[in-house]
């Protein structure tokens, strides 16, 4: 603490009558009141610390960003104030003592050198001068030991010492002599200039009167008490001094204890407090805080003590409370003083104290003050803010370190201080590394606010709680706690709806649904959009992660759009995945846009199910609807192509169709009734219908299936069924007659309500004439003697055929037309690796002309002509006219090589 | 000169409701304050650095706050503490328009004033000290992306001076 002195001089030799409530000599006591007003110097070394701070909206709620913290660091400044210079009366031949006080006003640790020196415009020269320490302030040096600088001098000490001027037994009465006190201080940064008290002895022959006070102790705690105060007094002259009057006004902060009054010279009797009643030789009277004493004589060389007590004052502020008494006597010839004694100096010591308290908080919801900030209810994954209130209950300024501890919080929660303003980062001043209150003055409050961020995710009933611990700075073994309770975090939670916001929506309630809530029809290779609604039914701000739960058909895709505008997807905006925030009880229109690719396949009512799904990626809620879309049937299926073909009558011609399924229904064939007409039936022509499933497409051949009325197949989309109809004309049929055969083929399709559908080709025949037929069959002959082992077939000769064994062939020629054909040649020739054989061999791989020829070409119709046995050649026979139905077989043989 | 929390995990109201504390935000609003001691120079002024002050010397503190997202930040509001042991020069404010506080709670316009009620019980309005302000706010606004936005003001650190301090004198008779 800073204390200022202002003295006024008395001017030597002036004697200065003491008058009651004059002021000639200010004594002040200061010392900072318990105000807000904190403007004193910051210690040397202090850390400035400083973080600036923002709240803003992003749209999505209130933030916070904080900044760096910057440091100053204050640096020292070196001031001190020296007191007091004196005017006193001094017996020759004795020792003068002037009591001094140099303080440290600077903001750092300081030390001042001290020196005295003699002024020498005195009309006496003192023998000596030296400075004695005065650790109790009593006036009076503690030792001998002289001294000449104050040592370390901490920022607000104060250091007390005596200088003591020895008058000369030679000095004579009016003489004087000036000592100067010098003091300075030696901080390496910008020392403090040297101040100089001037200390002046006035030699008198007169009584010398001489006052010391002192008290019990030099500090303790405001409330404390009580203390003695002594004044001592000394007659150090040759004269009787009268009407010795001490004087002592107290100061602010001290209280006098009435009735405590006492003088040496009367003992343990009680001096009243009232002018009168005191015993002989003193007056003495207390009126308010000055005390007032006045012995009536005191003679050379004799001392005597007036004490009295006081207590210190409850809730005075750490301070020095400073007690300065003043005397004035009659030494015998005159009246002199006021003179003043030293200062008695007694220090209030700071005490410490803090609570925590819940006392005006703007955070609880309880009305109670119970040491619980109380907060009721908090969404899952917010901030919740608890205002704790830290009151300083110590006499002075004190810090106060803030901890949190004891949390039952769910695992995750992160816990943040901020200063009163609720934005701006609570940093550490002290420097000790905790995060603190800063300054507040005694009996002032500090709001300090936190922030517990809840994780995402978890919701219950508390109660929560964590422990706020002020802990003091300047005394840490005071400290205080208050508990920042949260009653329970509530859950959010979404609903989804379709086309409009809760209340009543469809799809209202947790999903997903039994049935589908919309059912879309869409064809296929078009799109079809679901009006979706989210509802934030949970009580905080939320956003929602959008989804579609489960595969879809192959090729199938959904794309989630904004709205337009319109609000109910009429118009889209942009493709989103979230629906970014949602206010709590607010609701937001999305478009779910699903694409159903070219050639899906009809999924008729129900239709193909949806989910979809929206989720919080904050806080872990979510809700699904199912909805379903139908995909519409497109039916194309048909018969292609129509033939058209000719044939000789008693023969028959083959027709190629395709059933193909070009919708996207799968199609069951069925053949119905009479599926299979002639228009020539009646003049007995007819038709037979395969489907071509056998080894060779596109032909008839034995594995291809004959269909009948209990055909029955199906035809997926995109497939095909090839089909064989072939159609005989009878040998009756006139040459030009034509004849139009139809398939009828009935389609249903499998999915959706079944409908039929008749499909058809025409096949249209025309029969014409002059037709040669020519059949040609074979046998084995092995041994070759001119006669078949076998009858002829068509069918391969699938064994024995080896070299040396003979075949026979027999040639069927028939004119299977209606006119006579002329000028027919039959012709053949031997076929590779064999030779013309004329059944002469007789034996296998026989030499021709072993045996008889009994199997020369033959033809029973025309003439023939063959090779030479054993030779290749053509065999050609001419058989010249064959009538209608006539025919001419022609037989010839052959040997397979042997060589 | 750290801040300790009591959980060690950070994560940022992110959407932030949590804040990185001490460290520039990079996907919201960021805020970054500087220091400086003004100083005299052959009649003209210059900032130095301002690790390093005397009781009575001047410091400039300058926040800017940026905004680093796509789109645009509404209802900023910055706020720049008073450091205990240092008096804030409202006149010094840049830009002018700020709003002060005592306690972090209220703020008003500069300059403060609060009603005082005298032994007489009358009721009057007294101008609060500038010692005993020890918060400045500045209504920003909106803040495009990309945006940045500078805010300053300059404090004194106390010297002790007497028009600073309340002083009781006790009158001896």
């Amino acid at each position: 603490m800073t204390i200022n002195r202002v003295t006024t001089t008395v001017k030597q030799g002036r004697s200065v009558w003491l008058r009651t409530g004059a002021l000639l000599l200010l004594l002040s006591a200061l010392f900072l009141s318990a105000s807000r007003t904190l403007a004193a110097v910051p210690a040397a070394g202090t850390a400035i610390g400083n973080a600036a701070s923002a709240t803003y909206d992003d749209g999505s709620g209130t933030k916070i960003a904080t900044s760096n913290t910057v440091t100053t660091i204050v640096a020292q400044v070196a001031s001190f104030t020296l007191t007091a210079a004196q005017t006193k009366p001094g017996a020759p031949g004795t020792t003068i003592y002037f009591p001094h006080t140099i303080t440290n006003t600077g903001n750092g640790t300081d030390t001042f050198n001290l020196s005295a020196t003699d002024v020498t415009s005195g009309t006496f020269n003192f023998s000596a001068i030296v400075l004695y320490p005065d650790a109790n302030g009593d006036g009076i040096p503690d030792s001998l030991t002289t001294i000449n600088s104050t040592g370390a001098l901490a920022a607000g000490a104060e250091f007390k010492f005596v200088a003591a001027g020895v008058v000369p037994g030679s000095a004579t009465d009016g003489q004087t002599d000036t000592i100067t006190v010098t003091a300075q201080g030696t901080a390496t940064t910008s020392p403090a200039a040297a101040q100089t008290n001037l200390d002046v002895v006035n030699v008198s022959g007169q009584a010398v009167i001489d006052v010391n006070k002192a008290i019990s102790a030099p500090s303790g705690a405001a409330g404390s008490g009580p203390y003695s105060i002594t004044l001592t007094y000394r007659n150090n002259g040759f004269a009787t001094a009268t009407a010795v009057t001490l004087g002592d006004t107290l100061p602010a902060g001290m209280t006098y204890v009435a009735g405590s009054g006492r003088w040496s010279v009367s003992g343990a009797t009680a001096l009243t407090d009232a002018a009168a009643g005191d015993p002989a030789g003193i007056t003495y009277q207390s009126a308010g805080n000055v005390v007032t004493a006045v012995v009536a004589s005191v003679s050379p060389g004799v001392n005597g003590t007036v004490t009295f007590q006081v207590n210190i004052a409850a809730g005075v502020a750490p301070s020095i409370l400073n007690n300065t008494a003043s005397y004035s006597y009659n030494n015998g010839a005159a009246n002199v003083g006021p003179f003043n004694s030293n200062t008695a100096s007694f220090a209030v010591l700071q005490t410490a104290g803090v609570a925590a308290t819940d006392a005006s908080s703007t955070t609880d919801a309880d009305s109670t003050t119970n040491d619980i900030v109380l907060v009721s209810t908090a969404p899952q994954g917010s901030t919740v803010t608890f205002d704790n209130t830290i009151q300083n209950t110590g006499n002075g300024s004190d810090s106060f370190d803030i901890t949190m501890s004891g949390s039952n919080f769910p695992a995750g929660t992160t816990f943040l201080l901020f200063k009163s303003d609720g934005v701006s980062p609570l940093v550490d001043t002290s420097g000790n590394g905790t995060p603190d209150t800063g300054p507040v003055a005694a009996g002032a409050s500090y709001h300090v606010f936190v922030k517990a961020v809840l994780p995402a995710g978890t919701s219950g009933v508390g109660a929560f709680n964590v422990t706020k611990t002020a802990r003091s700075v300047l005394d840490p073994t005071q400290s205080n706690t208050v508990i920042d309770r949260l009653g329970a975090i509530t859950s959010n939670s979404v609903d989804l709806t379709n086309n409009t916001a809760l209340p009543g929506a469809p799809g209202a309630g947790a999903g997903p649904e039994g049935s589908p809530v919309t059912t879309n029809t869409v064809s296929p290779g078009a799109s079809t959009t679901f009006t979706l609604v989210v509802n934030n039914t949970g009580p905080s701000a939320d956003n929602y992660d959008l989804s579609v739960v489960g595969a879809l058909p192959s090729g199938w895709t959904v794309l989630f759009k904004a709205d337009g505008g319109v609000g109910n997807c009429s118009t889209t905006g942009a493709n989103i995945t979230n629906t970014s925030s949602i206010n709590s009880g607010a609701s937001r229109v999305v478009c779910a846009q699903v694409n159903v690719p070219a050639g899906a396949a009809a999924v008729p009512s129900p239709g193909q199910s949806i989910v979809f799904r929206v989720a919080s990626p904050t806080s872990g809620v979510q809700d699904s609807k199912l909805d379903a879309v139908v995909v519409s049937s497109v039916r194309a299926v048909s018969i292609t192509p129509n033939g058209s073909g000719q044939t000789a009558p008693n023969n028959t011609v083959v027709y190629q169709h395709t059933i193909t399924n070009g919708g996207n229904v799968t199609e069951a064939i069925t053949f119905v009734g009479a599926f299979l007409s002639d228009t020539q039936s009646a003049n007995g022509w007819s038709s037979t219908a395969f489907l071509d499933n056998g080894a060779s497409p596109g032909v008839l051949d034995p594995g291809d299936t004959q269909i009948t009325g209990a055909s029955t197949f199906s035809v997926a989309p995109n497939a095909t069924q090839p089909i064989l109809v072939r159609v005989f004309a009878p040998s009756t049929a006139a040459t030009g007659q034509i004849d139009q055969t139809t398939i009828t083929v009935t389609a249903t399709n499998v999915v959706g309500a079944p409908v039929a559908q008749t499909i058809s080709a025409t096949d249209t025949t025309t029969v014409i004439t002059g037709l040669l037929q020519l059949l040609k069959e074979h046998a084995l002959d092995a041994n070759c003697d001119g006669t078949a082992d076998t009858g002829f077939g068509t069918a391969n000769i699938s064994s024995g055929a080896i070299p040396g064994v003979c075949i026979r062939y027999r040639i069927t020629a028939s004119n299977a037309g209606t006119a006579a054909v002329n000028s027919v040649v039959v012709s053949d020739s031997t076929p590779a690796n064999t030779v013309y054989d004329n059944g002469s061999r007789n034996s296998t791989g026989g030499a021709c002309g072993t045996g008889a020829v009994d199997a020369a070409a033959a033809t029973t119709v025309g003439s023939i002509s063959a090779p030479a046995c054993g030779s290749a050649g053509s065999v050609s026979a001419a058989v010249g006219t064959l009538n209608p139905g006539q025919s001419a077989v022609i037989t010839f043989g052959v040997l397979i090589n042997n060589n | 000169m750290l801040n300790r929390f009591w959980t060690l995990t950070i994560s940022l109201v992110c959407m932030a409701t949590t804040t990185v504390h001490g460290q520039e935000k990079v996907d919201g609003l960021s805020v970054a304050l500087l220091h400086q001691k003004v100083t005299q120079r052959d009649g003209k002024e210059v900032l130095v650095d301002a690790a390093l002050a005397k009781p009575g010397e001047v410091i400039e503190y300058s926040a800017k706050y940026q905004n680093h997202t796509a789109k645009t930040l509404r209802r900023v509001e910055a706020t720049l503490p008073i450091p205990p042991g240092t008096t804030v020069m409202p006149t010094t404010a840049k830009p002018s328009g700020a709003w002060a506080s005592v306690d972090g709670a209220n703020f008003q316009t500069i300059p403060l004033k609060r009603k005082v009620k005298l032994s007489d019980g009358r009721e009057i309005e007294q101008l609060v000290p500038f010692s005993e302000y020890r918060f400045l706010r500045w209504r920003v606004g909106a803040l495009d992306a990309g945006q940045s936005a500078v805010y300053a003001v300059r404090v004194k650190v106390d010297s002790g001076s007497s028009d600073a301090r309340q002083v009781a004198m006790s009158s001896n008779r």
